[in-house]
């Protein structure tokens, strides 16, 4: 096949996809929600140790938790459905396109500590089961606070250089080279856990590092976060599937220690919930990728963007 | 009935050793390095204890007839936690926090709640219910935490 008939090919493709999407029966007819299926989800995406303080010092989903970075604080925002201060003003379009596109229904870009850039691939049916659950919670008045962040990136057109150049959104491509169980594991791990928006490096404007996918940094939320790859040294390529299991259920790792930090509160909040097959899934993926080399040492102090010395 | 026996035989080695509810041990004679050493080993210990008890749960091997005795090494421990942190062992090859002896009645009830979970996966083992046992162990990894959290430097 030449270049130009490959090309041509692809354009059909491109074209056939639209068509279908188009004609998408789902779209059309007035579309159902599934608030238990959405539970579930919420547990998977890690939504609620985000938006919800710490130690249940705030209410359940109302957002003003702290998300530490080099940038500065971020705060999470109020997701119950309250009307005012929540999301219980959105319709079905807002929210689906708040999650896909990263921006609120006023047209807002959100800054990327919000996991939009990960849960843009998300089905769209998972996205409406999400926003049914959310709105069964109770609805909390509790207005937004502002982030505390550093110049530049307190002004937030900043975000759109980030935009153009590390976002891109849609659902995501199969990967045929994935077993059933690696691709299940796949989306739970690249899509609704987005753990690579912690375990990925990021570079000096924010974007994540793609040669050094999931192999940890001394600056995520809250410090230290582990080289998650399978890299016997440095990742955690002894793990077996068990141990992840036993990890995401408990809290403790093989060595017997138990996990401390943010990670402590998206086991306790959201993975311990997941089914066994799921849990197997993440596992299964997580020792599929590309094992990479890299030692993460504890920064000695709190960073500041002069001294972030990863990029 | 386990919760408090537990609780009894915690308040009885309290009184043996001769520590208040409040206040931590005073600085023993011992060189605090060597207590340092000494309370790192107690935790190397409990690891062990606890990736035999999980080789278990996941399959690895069959030996559920020492689950119960590996818990309760682990319950006998929360007293020698509380021991080797004295008075003036807080600098050194440590990641202790000086909160430990700041709010030392946190520590101690985070120490017998170890104590309290450990307890209690013993019993789960003893009734054979590994359903029990594999929730009593989760609850274990939150009582690691109840000290890790608040009192260990960050890894």
């Amino acid at each position: 096949m030449t270049l130009g008939r490959l090309k041509a090919w692809s354009i059909y493709a491109a074209l056939a996809v639209i068509a279908l999407s188009a004609a998408d029966p789902g779209m059309a007819r007035a579309e159902t929600a599934d608030a238990a299926h959405g539970e579930y989800l919420v547990r998977a995406a890690g939504c609620i140790s985000c938006h919800t303080q710490k130690d249940g010092k705030g209410a359940f989903l109302a957002g003003g938790r702290a998300i530490e970075s080099p940038y500065g604080n971020f705060y999470s925002s109020n997701i119950t459905p309250d009307p005012e201060t929540g999301i219980g003003a959105w319709s079905d379009e807002d929210f689906v396109h708040a999650l896909r596109h990263g921006e609120s229904p006023d047209g807002t870009t959100y800054y990327p500590a919000f996991p939009f850039a990960s849960y843009s691939a998300m089905r769209r049916q998972d996205m409406l089961d999400i926003k049914a659950y959310l709105f069964t919670a109770a609805p909390v008045r509790q207005e937004n606070r502002d982030h505390e962040l550093r110049f530049p990136f307190s002004w937030r057109f900043s975000i759109y250089p980030w935009r153009w150049l590390f976002f891109s959104s849609g659902e995501a491509e199969p990967a045929p080279a994935l077993s059933a169980v690696e691709q299940r594991g796949r989306y739970l791990v690249d899509v609704l856990g987005h753990c690579a928006e912690c375990h990925t490096p990021r570079n000096m404007v924010g974007g994540l590092k793609r040669a050094q996918p999931l192999a940890g940094t001394r600056y995520g939320p809250g410090g230290t976060v582990p080289n998650i790859t399978p890299d016997t040294e440095t990742g955690i390529g002894d793990w077996s599937v068990g141990d992840f299991v036993f990890f995401f259920q408990s809290g403790l790792k093989p060595d017997g220690d138990d996990v401390q930090g943010e990670m402590r509160d998206v086991i306790e909040d959201g993975l311990r919930h997941l089914s066994k097959e799921d849990l197997q899934a993440i596992a299964a993926y997580l020792k599929s990728v590309p094992a990479i080399r890299h030692a993460v040492r504890p920064a000695k102090r709190r960073a500041v963007s002069s001294e972030y010395d990863e990029w | 009935m386990f919760r408090l026996s537990g609780l009894t035989l915690a308040l009885l080695l309290a009184g043996a050793v001769g520590i208040t509810s409040l206040s931590p041990p005073v600085a023993a004679a011992d060189d605090a390095a060597n207590v340092i050493k000494y309370r790192k080993q107690v935790m190397v210990a409990n690891a062990a204890h606890i990736t035999n008890i999980f080789s278990v749960l996941k399959g690895e091997t069959s030996y559920g007839g020492h689950i119960a005795a590996n818990a309760q090494a682990i319950s006998n421990s929360a007293a020698m936690i509380l021991d080797s942190f004295p008075q003036g062992s807080g600098s050194g090859d440590t990641a202790a926090l000086p909160s430990i002896w700041q709010d030392w009645a946190k520590f101690e009830g985070a120490a017998n709640a170890l104590k309290t979970a450990a307890d209690e996966l013993a019993a789960a083992a003893g009734s054979g219910d590994m359903a029990a046992v594999g929730a009593a162990a989760g609850g274990g990894g939150k009582a690691c935490g109840g000290c890790h959290e608040p009192f260990r430097k960050k890894k």
